[in-house]
């Protein structure tokens, strides 16, 4: 029966319940809904997996999002403790300041410490105050749209426990993470059309990463971050395929506001999309003027999206009488005379060899310890906690492999597929210069935290929002032993994603509860 | 057992081998609390230095009892001292039965004792077993373990969800490749 003919039969309420729930008929509509299913299972399950607080910077995040619930002002409060008395109370029930880099710590086991843990947890509910932490945090820096969203499960579930509330916002984030995946596979379908098993093997290499769903999974901002950054991507790429419109570039505007009112990594993102706007008002000028609003009103429109939420923040923080910019706290500083002075080639070989391998022309920097194994690779393939466990070094080893094969793919792809890639040139252009762009403010933060501090600052995480490069890069290597083994190659690449998120779900296992 | 970085590790007692914190000398007997274990150790694994000096006589002592075992011969590093049987709680002491000093890794952290005296050191023991409990043995207690501590937002039967949601999402990604990668 086509949709036409069912379209045409009478309406009833059953009958309406029944259309609302039928699968799309679109074959890309089918595997971004099925994407988004195995990624909503999988940062479900990573949401209930990883204990209370162990996720990077998460007491930071539920100390800022539940002082936004409690107060509706932002964390960074001068004066204020980091966390409320409750979230204080709570993380001492659950040990977590003795598990948080210790690697040999479980969580507190059954048969009597659990019962303690559960009666102190409850005994804070009642009694301890959860208002009076939001003080200067890591996160505190931070724009607040994350801990907003998170605030909403938050405020449902005010009546439970503070770990039932951490749940809560969790599966928000897990939702987050799925709809992450979901559009990823719908980025790859649009430079890979036709070809739904590159869809589906690019969205899952995203919604199947142990490391994205461990912190996707967590109560964090970066969750939020790699959806509006893959949102920024598949709109910019949409646009440029498509055409612009009044619609394209008020989802442009509104995804651009949102990351800036998310986290600060997102900012280089900022000058990229309105670089992409404007080459597509050129390029697309005669189709704009035809539009009923004409070039004038798409401009108005896509600019007015985009500081709609920035200026709602500026109204806000008007309005609670706190300043723009707000106190964080920050890893020590060095003294001053173990700071190491800033280098223009030094840095350009930092950014080199951060993601590159070391030339032989260049020295070794911060004691060698720099490279992209170290940095990315290794990370994720699954450096997970508080960077204090790692997947078994058998499965980092496959991963580092399968990584430089996934390479040799590409290029084999990029050779056989040249044609394809011309035509898609300025697309691919954009992607690229998104990706650049986080990359060098990424390595320009690292350079300098390292000179400052003497301690790394890079984390697989800062990469997030372009985890649709990383999606769209595995569905091209698949097409690299050529077009009818590509299928084959994602039926063993979405084997292998499993085995790899089972490989970090295990190491979870042992680390908290063996 | 579920990381093959660890295959035997058992239990610790909580301090971690970030440093050398003392140098044990000759004729010295440092004690540090055993920790806690999953199962019956076998051996405690300890960090140690010779400086060069090469391989000095290490016993493991455990005060009230008069077993004991003897490491003679071993690299810097991680090293690991049989634990003689019956002997499983409690403290253990490291005595340095050569001619010149063992460096020793752990944490500043008060716990161990030297000549009955508290130290302002803790020396770091890893429990490992040569015959840990098999994967099957221990997966029931280790789901049971998820959702405990969590005040409401888990129990007992949390890891039994995280078991069938990854059935789940593995059942539907082999699924959706198997309808879609033709």
């Amino acid at each position: 029966m086509t949709t036409t003919a069912m379209e045409a039969q009478p309406v009833h309420p059953a009958g309406q319940r029944r259309r609302r729930l039928r699968l799309p008929q679109d074959p890309v509509r089918r595997v971004v809904l099925a994407v988004f299913v195995v990624a909503l299972a999988n940062g479900l399950l990573w949401s209930l997996l990883t204990p209370p607080f162990e996720v990077p910077d998460e007491t930071a995040h539920i100390a800022y999002a539940q002082h936004l619930a409690e107060t509706g002002r932002r964390a960074g409060e001068t004066g204020h403790p980091e966390y409320s008395d409750e979230q204080a109370a709570v993380m001492n029930a659950m040990a977590v300041q003795s598990i948080v880099g210790h690697p040999l710590q479980r969580t507190p086991p059954a048969g009597g410490p659990d019962r303690s843990a559960d009666a102190a947890i409850q005994q804070a509910t009642r009694t301890a105050s959860r208002s009076n932490g939001g003080g200067p945090s890591t996160a505190s820096s931070q724009p607040p749209l994350y801990y907003a969203l998170a605030a909403i499960p938050y405020r449902m579930f005010s009546w439970a426990s503070l770990p039932v509330r951490l749940e809560a916002m969790r599966v928000l984030s897990a939702v987050l993470f799925a709809l992450s995946a979901a559009l990823a596979a719908w980025l790859v379908a649009e430079l890979l059309p036709g070809r739904s098993w590159a869809a589906l093997v690019g969205g899952l290499a995203v919604g199947l990463s142990p490391y994205a769903a461990f912190v996707g999974s967590g109560v964090t901002p970066d969750v939020l971050l790699l959806l509006i950054g893959t949102a920024t991507l598949l709109i910019a790429v949409r646009a440029i395929r498509h055409g612009l419109t009044t619609r394209r570039a008020v989802a442009l505007g509104l995804a651009v506001g949102a990351g800036a009112m998310t986290k600060l990594t997102f900012l280089p993102f900022v000058p990229v999309a309105l670089l992409v706007f404007v080459v597509l008002l050129w390029r697309d000028r005669a189709a704009l003027r035809a539009e009923r609003r004409g070039m004038p009103g798409v401009i108005a429109a896509g600019v007015a999206a985009g500081v709609v939420l920035p200026a709602l923040f500026v109204l806000w923080v008007g309005l609670i009488g706190m300043p723009i910019m707000q106190a964080g706290t920050s890893t020590p500083s060095l003294s001053p005379d173990q700071i190491h002075v800033s280098n223009t080639r030094e840095f350009a070989s930092y950014t080199w060899q951060l993601y590159l391998p070391r030339l032989w022309f260049m020295t070794e920097l911060f004691g060698g310890r720099i490279t992209p194994d170290i940095a990315w690779v290794q990370g994720f393939a699954g450096r997970l906690g508080w960077l204090d466990y790692d997947v078994a070094p058998r499965v980092i080893d496959v991963f580092r492999r399968v990584i430089e094969i996934g390479i040799v793919l590409i290029v084999a792809a990029a050779i056989q597929w040249r044609h394809a890639l011309w035509r898609n040139r300025l697309a691919l252009a954009a992607l690229a210069a998104f990706s650049l762009a986080l990359m060098l403010v990424i390595s320009k933060a690292g350079y300098d935290f390292r000179r400052t501090t003497g301690t790394a600052f890079e984390q697989p995480r800062y990469l997030l929002p372009i985890a649709g490069v990383w999606a769209l890069g595995v569905a091209f290597a698949c097409l690299g032993l050529g077009r009818r083994l590509a299928p084959v190659l994602a039926i063993v690449v979405v084997g292998l994603l499993c085995l790899h998120d089972l490989a970090g779900i295990l190491a979870t296992l042992a680390r908290y509860y063996a | 057992m579920l990381r093959s970085d660890s295959p035997s590790v058992v239990g610790d007692n909580g301090v971690r081998p970030l440093g050398w914190v003392t140098t044990i000398k000759p004729h010295q007997r440092v004690c540090t609390p055993l920790g806690s274990a999953s199962s019956p150790p076998d051996a405690i694994r300890v960090t140690v230095g010779v400086a060069g000096a090469g391989a000095q006589p290490l016993a493991l002592t455990f005060p009230g009892s008069s077993e004991r075992s003897v490491l003679r011969d071993y690299p810097d590093g991680p090293v690991e001292l049989r634990i003689p049987d019956h002997v499983a709680a409690g403290t253990a002491c490291i005595g340095n039965r050569g001619h010149s000093g063992v460096y020793i890794a752990g944490e500043g952290l008060a716990g161990s004792t030297l000549h009955g005296e508290e130290q302002p050191f803790m020396v770091s023991y890893i429990l490992v077993s040569h015959h840990p409990p098999s994967w099957s043995s221990v997966l029931g207690r280790v789901l049971r373990h998820v959702g405990q501590a969590r005040a409401g937002a888990g129990g007992s039967a949390t890891g039994w969800i995280v078991l069938a949601l990854a059935v789940a999402m593995v059942a539907t990604a082999v699924g959706a490749a198997a309808r879609w990668a033709r």
